[in-house]
């Protein structure tokens, strides 16, 4: 388990986190969304050792990970570089990493690099992006470490070999209950792979959910109320809503029809908006990536705004 | 170490970690492992094929470009330390290895070392391999060439070639890993190599420039010394000038580029510590470092702060020599010192605070210079060491018996441990500071008196061993007063040693005959002896055994002498060697030698019979009047009482008077050459040598002074005492006579003219041709071809210079042969020359010639 209690980070006298606290179960395979410059990576390089804290700490199975050994044996980091190591070839990159992680599994690396076609012995500098990533990325299975962390780890990665290596992520959780810590800024595949997400805004955790429960808490609903006469349509305020007690996360008219995303309970929200007698109330699924929006709306991260600026 | 522990290590990723970053440099210890093989085992091959080989080869021109070639290799490999650090460190300064470097499960301290220590090992090995590999060449070859055995072992080449392998480790390992230390300050690459290049002459620049800012013109305070020794032990480029200077040192006085033990030793301590002080604060800054400071300008700002600030003190340096440079030095720093700022900064951020910081730092050296320059070097000048807290004291100096014509280049040391000795030394220390003070002062009060103080020529250093381990290190000029007490130490040991060591060196001719390539040492021993009064000399071949003969009794002869017989010899036998060493009447052993070698000289018998105006002449051919001076005739650095040894301290404070002939054998027997007392003496001088007339005979000396008044020819003859214009009473008078004027129109200035034609011509012999040096027409010709110009001949000159050069060397001939003569029958007569002869008529012939050319020749004399 990783336990983050209380972190702070500081580069220089910026505050990049600031005093988080995140639980990561074990097996789990969570997925860290948020803004660019939300922390994101500086939590991935927190928990694989390479940043120190300025405060609080970064525990993995109950041990601090910054300069221990025995912790970051467990622990692979794939960060979104894809330059280092230019010289080596596949098999010379492979020893490297094999040297140091004991666990390090030939039969599997070779199960995985025939499974992607990969050349042992070409020098990593002529693979393309993608090449790298797969190379790095079956590297860091064969070690077979308890956590992999993977910053931005599709990217460059084309859509077959996404599903490829998204399988062999999602063998290895079910093998050996590997706990994967993704952040992307790809939520379709943060969706397809996740069981739970943390969003980051500036330095802080607006939430921390297994990703059913961030599904089924946010709403869009398509609501058309009654009027009150037939020539004149019901004219409902964000606020008049609000005040039934809705959290209303966006709101949006369009002549009769109103459409809102709202957090809570569906029968809730329902019951909620009943007294305004809707004619029409229906409940549309929202993807992840429409509940990032509507979420870093809320805490001024709205794209129309930005836009304008 | 335990198994526990080295299990723990490799554990923890050390091992690894050093394998793979061995293996990473695996291009560049090629490289370095090329260029080492070219140096040092290549250059060791060439010499022994060429040995072997005899006179197949023209060996000194092989070798020397073989020797370039190993240079050229063995400085590339050198810098190369520069490329491994960079290399192996390369995730300090590159952004996309940090993460993968940081999070490999190695400890920091762990993956520190086996980095410094896997790039070390890639520097190191090749250099040390082929270092074997060029001790092994050269074993078999000597195995099989003896003369190249005798070289290596006998000669010591061998012991420097392993030191200077050693001390080259040693510096390599330094440069290594001060590059290490500043890579762990840095951000970038740019910023390592440019600190790395700074950092390398800058640590040895500015502790010479400090010292000369703050400490360079206090009296007595020899920084230079101190610094030299810092410098030679904290940077690489220090290490290679002090290794140098002293393997240097070493072959001036032994012949041997050998360093001694107890330096090499004391060198090898503390560099070696530096540079662990050196790694440990890499150590410490790089496990304080952080992953996210790579790319970020100047990690550690005091590296920045060091390297700007000693920029700006070097600049400041060119105000400390020449104030008035004060303001282009103001504006060139300022220069300097935005350009840094603003690479550090990335821009002209927070340029207010630059601005602020150049103020400050400015402030701070002027400041500092002020306050150094008020308080004598922060009160430097003046300190004197407690007792308590000496060790031992090391003093330098030229002993009593060479503080004649060589003192600059003869100091000798004593070490003193005995608290008498080293309380002495202090108090003398203390005397001198508060002489030198009330000179100053008098100076800034404008009564300072030049002539009463002039001549401090005794260089005394003083190197004070603290307690602590450091040392203390002053130079002085001291008077002649101080020197008396410090000659006391003259009777130790290590003076009779050195002074054996230069009868030695100095008789010990023996040199290297290079046939066919090979050196040869050739075996040549001389002994320069010179009389009492220098009059006589010479340079007898002698043998070895005949040399150590000598050294062995002199030695025996020095230790048995008393105090009395060192400073107040009964008389002195001769003297010994071009340093003029005396052998006083005492030391029967050396002159027992000497005159059973056949290798004794005496006092120049003829000087008792020479006349004033035919002064003393010995077969050094040197002339002089000798003269007597009164005890109140002499000032010594202001100290009028004590009489001293010749060529050296005393100075006479009058023009003296000429002994009178009377009384010239007796005095020149009793004046003594090497004497020193504080009692009144009457003394002597001839031949730019002083002597001391002992008290004993002051009597006599009181005579032939007052004698001497009454010799009224010369004396009433101030020309003559001043050593210009003497009475021309033989050839060698009219040479001078003529010689003394730099120009024609100077001479007819200062003498009464006779004749204008003749004097101009007597003029030409002597001072524009200046024939009498030469003993033919042939000689001067030759010598002087030059002066024959080419273009005479082209111009077609009736008389070329050579024709007139000549026809006036025939009239120096005839000035030669006639001058002495009023007429032409006492020449004939002194001659044996009969009437009616030939060669009486062709010398009549001459004589009429020399009447005519010059026929008021004896009116210019007196």
């Amino acid at each position: 388990m990783i336990e983050l209690k209380g972190l702070t980070k500081k580069f220089d006298s910026f505050n990049v986190l600031d005093n988080i606290d995140l639980t990561i179960p074990k097996g789990t395979a969570f997925g860290l969304l948020g803004s660019n410059g939300a922390g994101k990576s500086t939590i991935l390089r927190l928990i694989s050792g390479i940043y120190r804290a300025e405060g609080g700490t970064v525990m993995v199975d109950g041990e601090n990970v910054y300069d221990n050994v025995d912790v970051k044996k467990r622990i692979f980091f794939i960060n979104d570089e894809t330059v280092q190591f230019q010289s080596y070839t596949l098999k010379e990159l492979k020893n490297f990493y094999k040297s140091f992680y004991p666990k390090f599994s030939e039969e599997l690396f070779e199960k995985l690099r025939s499974t992607i076609n990969l050349p042992l012995d070409k020098k990593l500098n002529a693979f393309s992006k993608g090449m790298k990533r797969q190379a790095i990325v079956i590297i860091a299975l064969a070690c077979q470490t308890d956590y992999l962390l993977l910053d931005e780890a599709f990217d460059g990665l084309d859509p077959t070999m996404r599903i490829i290596v998204k399988r062999m992520l999602v063998d290895a959780m079910i093998d050996r209950q590997l706990t994967t810590v993704i952040s992307s800024h790809n939520l379709k595949e943060i969706n397809e792979v996740c069981d739970s997400v943390a969003l980051l805004h500036n330095g802080k955790i607006i939430f921390s959910k297994d990703l059913d429960s961030v599904k089924g808490n946010i709403h869009k609903i398509q609501a058309v109320f009654e009027p009150i006469s037939p020539e004149l349509p019901q004219t409902y305020t964000m606020e008049e809503l609000t005040g039934l007690g809705v959290e209303i996360l966006h709101f949006e008219k369009n002549q009769s029809v109103y459409y809102i995303i709202a957090k809570g309970d569906v029968d809730e929200i329902k019951k909620k908006l009943a007294p305004k007698k809707p004619v029409v109330l229906d409940i549309i699924p929202l993807s992840l990536e429409e509940i990032f929006i509507y979420e870093m709306e809320v805490l001024g991260y709205d794209y129309n705004v930005l836009a304008q600026n | 170490m335990t198994t526990m522990s080295l299990r723990r290590i490799k554990a923890s990723g050390f091992w690894v970690n050093y394998k793979l970053g061995f293996k990473n440099n695996k291009k560049i210890l090629i490289i370095i492992t090329v260029l080492q093989l070219i140096a040092m085992p290549l250059f060791s091959a060439v010499l022994v094929t060429e040995c072997l080989a005899g006179d197949d080869y023209n060996s000194e021109n092989t070798l020397s470009y073989f020797m370039l070639i190993a240079c050229f290799g063995i400085v590339l490999a050198t810098l190369a330390g520069i490329v491994v650090a960079i290399n192996n460190f390369s995730y300090l300064y590159k952004k996309t290895q940090v993460d993968m470097i940081y999070s490999l499960p190695i400890k920091a301290s762990h993956r520190f070392f086996s980095d410094f220590l896997s790039g070390l090992s890639v520097y190191t090995l090749p250099y040390i391999g082929s270092f074997l590999i060029a001790v092994l060449i050269l074993l078999g070859g000597s195995a099989c060439d003896t003369e190249l055995y005798t070289d290596l072992f006998d000669n010591r080449i061998m012991l420097t070639f392993f030191q200077f392998a050693l001390c080259g480790l040693l510096i390599m390992v330094m440069l290594y890993t001060l590059t290490v230390l500043v890579i762990t300050c840095c951000g970038s690459l740019f910023e390592i190599i440019f600190n790395t290049m700074i950092m390398n002459g800058l640590i040895p620049g500015i502790i010479m420039i400090i010292s000369y800012i703050f400490f360079g013109d206090l009296y007595g305070v020899s920084i230079y010394d101190t610094a030299a020794n810092i410098m030679g032990h904290t940077s690489p480029l220090g290490g290679v000038i002090y290794i140098i200077y002293y393997s240097v040192e070493s072959a001036v006085s032994t012949d041997y580029m050998v360093i001694g033990a107890v330096t090499l030793i004391k060198w090898i301590l503390i560099f070696s510590l530096v540079t662990a002080g050196m790694m440990m604060l890499s150590m410490v800054l790089y496990l304080r470092r952080k992953a996210e400071d790579v790319s970020k300008p100047y990690v550690y700002k005091f590296l920045y702060y060091i390297v700007i600030t000693s920029v700006t003190i070097s600049i400041c340096s060119i105000a400390r020599a020449s104030a008035d440079t004060i303001f282009a030095v103001i504006v060139f720093s300022a220069i300097v010192y935005f350009i840094f700022e603003v690479i550090a900064n990335r821009g002209f951020r927070k340029f207010a605070f630059s601005v602020a910081r150049y103020v400050l730092t400015m402030i701070s050296v002027f400041v500092l210079c002020i306050v150094s320059i008020a308080t004598d070097g922060f009160g430097i000048e003046h300190h004197v060491p407690s007792l308590s807290s000496i060790k031992s004291v090391t003093l330098s100096y030229v002993p009593f018996d060479l503080a004649g014509d060589h003192y600059y280049d003869s100091k000798i040391s004593v070490t003193l441990t005995d608290k008498a000795g080293i309380e002495l030394v202090r108090s003398l220390h203390r005397e001198d500071i508060e002489r030198h003070e009330a000179q100053e002062e008098e100076k800034r009060n404008n009564v300072y008196d030049y002539e009463y103080y002039y001549g401090e020529p005794y260089p005394v250093k003083i190197k004070y061993h603290l307690k602590t381990g450091s040392n203390i290190v002053r130079e002085y000029s001291f008077s002649f007063k101080e020197m008396t007490s410090i000659y006391q130490f003259d009777l130790r040991g290590e003076i009779k040693d050195y002074l054996a060591q230069i009868i030695k060196d100095d008789s010990d001719n023996s040199y290297y005959d290079y046939n066919n390539g090979r050196k040869k040492r050739v075996e040549s021993y001389s002994l320069n002896i010179s009389s009492k009064d220098h009059t006589l000399e010479y340079n007898p071949e002698i043998t070895k055994e005949q040399l150590n003969q000598l050294i062995s009794a002199y030695k025996k002869d020095f230790e048995a002498m008393t105090k009395e017989e060192y400073f107040t010899p009964e008389n002195v036998y001769c003297f010994i060697t071009n340093y003029d060493l005396p052998i006083r009447s005492s030391f029967k052993n050396t002159i027992d030698f000497l005159e059973s070698n056949d290798l004794s000289v005496q006092i120049s018998h003829e000087l008792g019979d020479r006349t004033q105006s035919n002064p003393p002449v010995g077969n050094t051919g040197m002339t002089a009047k000798v003269l007597i001076y009164a005890p109140d005739d002499c000032v010594v650095n202001g100290y009028t009482s004590t009489a001293c040894p010749p060529g050296s301290l005393r100075q006479i404070d009058s023009s003296g008077r000429v002994v009178n002939t009377k009384y010239m054998a007796d005095i020149l027997e009793a004046a003594q050459p090497v004497y020193m007392t504080d009692k009144d003496c009457f003394m002597l001088n001839f031949g730019s040598y002083n002597y001391v007339i002992p008290y004993e005979y002051t009597d006599l000396a009181h005579d032939a002074y007052y004698a001497s008044i009454e010799y009224d020819q010369y004396n009433d003859d101030e020309e003559y005492l001043d050593d210009n214009v003497g009475p021309i009473a033989n050839f060698d008078d009219l040479s001078k006579h003529f010689m003394y004027y730099g120009t024609f129109s100077n001479y007819q200035e200062n003498n009464e003219v006779v004749n204008e034609a003749m004097e101009m011509r007597l003029y030409d012999i002597f001072n524009t041709y200046q024939f009498q040096n030469y003993h033919s027409f042939e000689d001067y010709a030759e010598i002087n071809s030059e002066d024959f110009a080419e273009d005479d001949k082209i111009t077609g000159a009736a008389e070329t210079e050579y024709d007139i050069a000549k026809r006036t060397w025939g009239e120096y001939e005839l000035v030669k042969k006639f001058f002495e003569y009023d007429d032409f029958e006492s020449y004939c007569v002194d001659n044996d020359i009969l009437e009616d002869t030939d060669s009486y008529r062709s010398e009549k012939y001459d004589w009429n010639r020399y009447e005519s050319l010059f026929p008021y020749i004896n009116d210019i004399c007196y």
